[in-house]
């Protein structure tokens, strides 16, 4: 029973051999006919007296041997004759090294391209726990072990970064298997274009020709596979033209529960009044055709890097039928952060961890991610104003009092983490600013050129630079020098304070969106905007990234048109970042001619947030999201950091299980760190493999990197075969191989790169017909036709046919008259 | 039709007379006819030349009729004439009894058209007369010859048929009806040949086919016979070892005994022309050997001629007369090599 499947790919292969089996099987089949002639011949003796039988014996007993061997010999040629004839008619099909020996052309083998699906969707497991990427390995292996003698083989990994295992075709069998053994599927998203863009270039420079170039994608081809809707670049139009081009069949569906997001609201933490508070939201996703009920318990820490657990909390997301997607707040509370923080800074870790149990989740690598926080006893701000009293509003409170009323009523930023110093407008130095985190410039106009220069070099270098329009009626020409100095480019701003048609001003416009750094009030927002009123403002536009808060659109609006307003309303907040830092500009002045705004509600976390937001988010210092494939650059306060070692001690606690089955953990465990061009800040010399928190090191400072899964590589749901063979076909054309290994080497070995060799059995066959001839006439000693083998029948008859019956009459009379 | 006195001479002729007496008549009427001009003068001639007288010459032996007229003294010089014993050994063994004109005849192929001699092509032959010329019917002939010619000149001829052992032997006798018996004698051991060849054909049995010949036995007997010095003639194949033979010549030449060696062969084992593949049937209890002929020509005839070399060395060692006759070859050589060491040991004395 088990022998039957076992031998019919043999045969099929073997009958594959030839375009005409039957005839191999006739010319195997005629090889009986000389066998039978000769045992016939034997039977078929004369019987004849002799008187000289001592001679004859004698001559006999010397030549036996010989002429048994000259016997078989000549039987032997006889039989090949017929079987070759018959091989060579039946076109028989010889690949590689063997059809070069055979016709002595450089026939060459075929050039294998396999390109293996090793993303974060091929750690999927089945139904029998076999991870999806072993079962292409497998079909890598089946692949390599169908390559016939003289085929070569490249191997290309298309998780992104996509990129050659093997580059250079090679015929060494062993290397190729300990390559495919050796590889181990990463967690980034597939990228088989970027592959199959590379295998192109490498049929292009090799000048493989395309009977002889084979490309065969072993994918799991998932949802997450998005080069499937997408379509395919240019050079890939006529790959399947170009080589035999083949795919594995898509796997089966697998449902995955992964957390898509971890977002800290506040990337920097202040440490006031000695708790840290880090709210954090969550958004979890699943990947399920079915989408039941379901419960997703999920646990979120927050740690210091050497592992020690400030705070954690235990939540259960209830996933409800049909919904894909949750989203979780969770706040963590901790007393112990500020701990030996001594007045500096600290990275900490947020890690939100799904538990799986009970889950219909094949994939575990997205069940865990990664933040990273900054906490910082305190920032340190400056309020550039001029110290005098002008200014003043009606209740005697001039800008900069209610900004210090806003951000340190302590005026020593014990509880609330800012600390406030003055600063003339006409004595700005670098040296003053350089150990500030912000500036807050209350009057622009007493700036020189000079302090405009510092200023943006300050921003540049990571600090944030808010500039509040002073309660004058001057025209406010600064505002010119602040866009041309921050390059801000689709800014309009008027230079005349305009007043509200409303005697009660007009409100701020409570829908807009608010931007990220102030994502904490987005709840809030519109209650703490609506009694908010502008009564006089600077005009002022901007495009939308920049903007922050707008009034609403009022009646007159139209006749503001042409001096900085729109008609949606004008601009009263709006930022931009600058270098490594940001550029905020308020259009009203902190004044209750101007707005109610410093004695709204709204005023003081409006301010708490814009500085933690802006400067918790600067580029500088926390890179927000890193997944796996990507290769990062930083900013300049990374500059003279020289590697990323990734963290062991969050390993201990955090992925178990599979990240033992990885064998590429040296390589990733250490990634190197390259200057920028222009000497600021540095990228990592190669994307980045491995999830986990990073650290910088080469420098004094503890920056560290949360590296993630690409969560929407995740999405493991299967796909259609009709939806491969489309994308097969948007590329030149191709089909899918067996779901089997055997039939994989039997489709292989049908494609097989062939040399029809028939023409040179031919030959072969004239060879051994002179062969047989010449053999004949030295075996039987002949002298007349029927002793001359093959080749002397063959003249006998052309000379027939050449004199006709006159030969014939002529041989006919000779014999009759020796009769007579 | 009359023939021509020389085909009288001709296999292929007397092979149309069934009668070896009738052969061996027509054999030698075609050899005195044709050789009327040659320089041969029978056996009786006396007188051999002249020569001047010298002093101390018996003067008996003057010829005063030559003196007559010449006026000069010449000796006059005789021949002695002497009786001739010959012996006559034919050898009837079954290797003799084979001929290839039987098979050529009823070989489709046509074994023997490589014979360039067109005699040697089948003829069409009286009925009653044998269909075949084998290698004993050219030595009976021969023999019978001889001895016709020997008692012609009042020469005692005697007749000893040998195969595996001595078959028969007549006394030797000058009487002209002693010739008649010898025929006979050689007839019938002929036609114990062509029965046993004909039942072989039939069904063949290797025991029932006679043993080789063993010369040396042979000539041992035939020497204890002989009771003066004789001329021994030999016809047969020699297909014995050549150490036997030569342990029998020496025997003869102890005895001083003249031997003329006439070995018969027939031209189908000269010339081994045979090509289909054939099982050989030895005539002489050597069994079945089946092979390809074609593809052991050249060994047996390397085999045949090593064993004809050795055969001429031992005749030229003992200096015994040796003729290799082809029964299909004209009967005159060796009738006419007869007549000349006849001639020769005359002139010997």
């Amino acid at each position: 029973m088990d022998a039957s499947p076992a031998m019919s790919p043999t045969v099929a292969q073997l009958g594959g051999m030839f375009t005409a089996p039957l005839l191999a099987g006739a010319g195997l089949a005629a090889v009986s006919v000389p066998i039978a002639i000769h045992l016939l011949w034997r039977l078929r003796r004369r019987p004849r007296a002799w008187g000289a039988m001592r001679f004859l014996e004698a001559a006999y007993r010397r030549h036996r041997q010989r002429m048994r061997f000259e016997q078989l010999l000549l039987l032997l040629v006889r039989c090949l004759i017929l079987a070759v004839l018959g091989f060579a008619l039946a076109g028989p099909m010889l690949s590689g090294a063997a059809a070069q020996w055979v016709t002595g052309l450089d026939a060459g083998g075929r050039v294998v391209h396999i390109v293996i699906d090793d993303a974060l969707a091929s750690r999927a497991v089945d139904a029998a726990d076999e991870r999806r990427f072993d079962r292409l390995r497998e079909r890598a292996l089946a692949v390599v072990d169908a390559l016939g003698p003289g085929d070569s083989a490249a191997l290309w990994r298309s998780a992104r970064p996509a990129e050659a295992v093997i580059a250079e075709p090679t015929e060494d069998r062993a290397a190729l298997r300990e390559a495919i053994g050796d590889l181990s599927p990463r967690y980034s998203r597939p990228d088989a274009v970027t592959a199959l863009r590379q295998v192109e270039s490498s049929l292009s420079e090799l000048g493989v020709p395309e009977e002889r170039a084979k490309v065969i994608v072993l994918d799991s081809f998932s949802e997450s596979a998005r080069h499937l809707d997408e379509p395919p670049p240019t050079a890939l139009r006529d790959l399947g033209e170009r080589a035999a081009l083949w795919a594995s069949p898509p796997a089966p569906d697998a449902a995955n529960v992964q957390i898509e997001r971890l977002s800290p609201h506040r990337r920097m933490l202040l440490a006031a009044g000695g708790r840290v508070e880090v709210p954090v939201r969550l958004e979890l996703r699943r990947f399920d055709r079915d989408l039941a009920a379901a419960e997703a318990p999920l646990s979120v820490s927050l740690r210091r890097a050497d592992g020690r657990v400030l705070a954690n909390a235990q939540r259960t997301h209830r996933f409800a039928a049909g919904e894909r997607s949750g989203t979780l707040n969770v706040s963590l509370t901790s007393s112990e952060a500020e701990a030996d923080l001594d007045g500096g800074a600290r990275m900490l870790v947020l890690e939100a961890r799904l538990d799986a149990e009970g889950l219909d989740n094949q994939l575990a690598a997205d069940d865990r991610r990664l933040a990273v926080v900054e906490l910082r006893s305190h920032l340190d701000v400056a309020l550039i104003d001029e110290l005098s009293v002008e200014g003043e509003s009606a209740d005697g409170l001039r800008p900069a009092q209610w900004l210090t009323l806003a951000l340190d009523p302590d005026e020593d930023g014990t509880t609330s983490g800012v600390r406030l110093a003055q600063m003339n407008p006409g004595e700005v130095s670098s040296d003053q600013l350089r150990d500030l985190d912000a500036a807050l410039v209350l009057r622009p106009d007493l700036l020189s050129s000079e302090a405009w220069d510092r200023l943006a070099e300050f921003t540049d270098a990571g600090g944030l630079l808010w500039v509040f329009t002073p309660p004058l009626e001057t025209p406010a020409t600064w505002s010119r020098e602040l866009i041309e100095r921050f390059e801000l480019e689709g800014w309009r701003v008027g230079l005349e304070p305009i007043a509200s048609a409303d005697d009660r001003g007009v409100p701020l416009d409570a829908e807009v969106s608010v931007p990220d750094p102030l994502a904490l009030l987005a709840a809030d927002f519109e209650a703490l905007a609506r009694p908010v009123r502008l009564m006089r403002r600077l005009p002022m536009d901007v495009p939308e990234p920049a903007l922050w808060l707008r009034t609403r659109p009022e009646a007159g609006a139209a006749q503001a048109q042409g001096q900085g307003d729109s008609v949606e309303g004008s601009a009263i907040l709006a930022g931009e970042p600058f270098g490594a830092g940001a550029v905020l500009l308020q259009s009203t002045a902190l004044h209750t001619d101007w707005t109610n705004l410093p004695t709204k509600p709204l005023f003081v976390p409006l301010k708490h947030e814009s500085l933690r937001g802006v400067l918790g988010a600067a580029r500088d210092r926390i890179e927000p999201e890193v997944v796996v494939g990507d290769a990062p650059s930083f900013g300049s306060a990374w500059t003279d950091m020289t590697r990323l070692e990734r963290s062991n001690a969050n390993e201990a606690q955090g992925q178990q299980g599979q990240q033992g089955q990885d064998q590429d953990d040296d390589d990733a465990a250490s990634i190197a760190l390259r200057g920028a061009e222009d000497g600021r800040g540095v990228h990592t010399a190669r994307p980045v493999q491995r999830p986990g928190i990073y650290t910088a090191a080469g420098a004094p400072g503890a920056l560290k990197l949360a590296v993630n899964v690409d969560a929407d590589a995740g999405d493991t749901r299967g796909v259609t075969e009709q939806r491969v063979l489309s994308w097969l076909n948007e590329l030149g054309g191709g089909e899918l191989l067996d779901e089997h290994d055997r039939g994989l080497a039997a489709m292989f070995a049908r494609d097989a790169a062939v040399v029809n060799i028939g023409w040179t059995l031919l030959w072969l066959v004239l060879a051994l017909v002179i062969l047989e001839t010449l053999l004949s006439r030295y075996v039987s000693h002949a002298h007349h036709p029927g002793r001359r083998g093959i080749g002397g029948r063959m003249v006998e008859a052309m000379r027939y046919l050449r004199h006709g019956r006159a030969h014939a009459a002529h041989a006919e009379t000779a014999q009759g008259g020796r009769a007579a | 039709m009359t023939q021509a006195p020389t085909n009288y001479l001709d296999p292929h002729t007397l092979a149309a007379v069934g009668s070896i007496e009738l052969r061996a008549r027509m054999a030698v009427e075609g050899l005195m006819t044709g050789m009327h001009r040659s320089p041969y003068h029978g056996f009786s001639v006396e007188f051999a030349q002249h020569r001047p007288y010298v002093p101390g010459d018996d003067t008996r032996f003057l010829d005063w009729k030559v003196y007559a007229r010449t006026d000069k003294l010449y000796l006059k010089q005789y021949q002695q004439e002497t009786n001739l014993d010959m012996v006559l050994l034919v050898d009837g063994s079954g290797s003799m009894g084979y001929s290839s004109w039987g098979q050529a005849a009823g070989t489709a192929s046509g074994d023997l058209r490589w014979i360039a001699d067109p005699r040697a092509a089948p003829r069409p032959t009286d009925p009653s007369a044998p269909s075949s010329w084998t290698k004993f019917d050219h030595a009976a002939t021969i023999a019978a010859a001889m001895a016709h010619l020997a008692l012609r000149q009042q020469d005692r001829v005697g007749l000893t048929l040998f195969a595996e052992d001595m078959r028969s032997a007549t006394r030797l006798s000058n009487n002209q009806a002693h010739w008649h018996g010898i025929a006979e004698a050689l007839q019938q051991q002929r036609d114990e040949l062509t029965a046993g060849a004909r039942a072989a054909a039939l069904h063949y049995d290797a025991a029932d086919a006679p043993e080789a010949i063993d010369f040396a036995g042979l000539f041992e007997r035939v020497v204890a016979k002989l009771t003066q010095r004789s001329l021994v003639i030999l016809i047969s194949d020699l297909f014995d070892d050549p150490a036997n033979l030569e342990r029998g010549l020496a025997r003869l030449h102890h005895r001083r005994h003249d031997v003329i060696l006439l070995q018969t062969l027939d031209p189908a084992e000269r010339a081994f022309p045979f090509r289909d593949p054939s099982e050989f049937l030895g005539l002489e209890r050597e069994g079945r050997l089946p092979l390809d002929p074609a593809a052991l020509r050249d060994a047996y005839l390397e085999e045949l001629e090593a064993h004809l070399h050795q055969i001429e060395q031992l005749a030229r060692r003992f200096h015994f007369d040796y003729l290799l006759l082809d029964s299909a070859e004209s009967l005159g050589p060796p009738l006419s090599h007869f007549l000349a060491h006849r001639a020769a040991r005359i002139a010997r004395g």
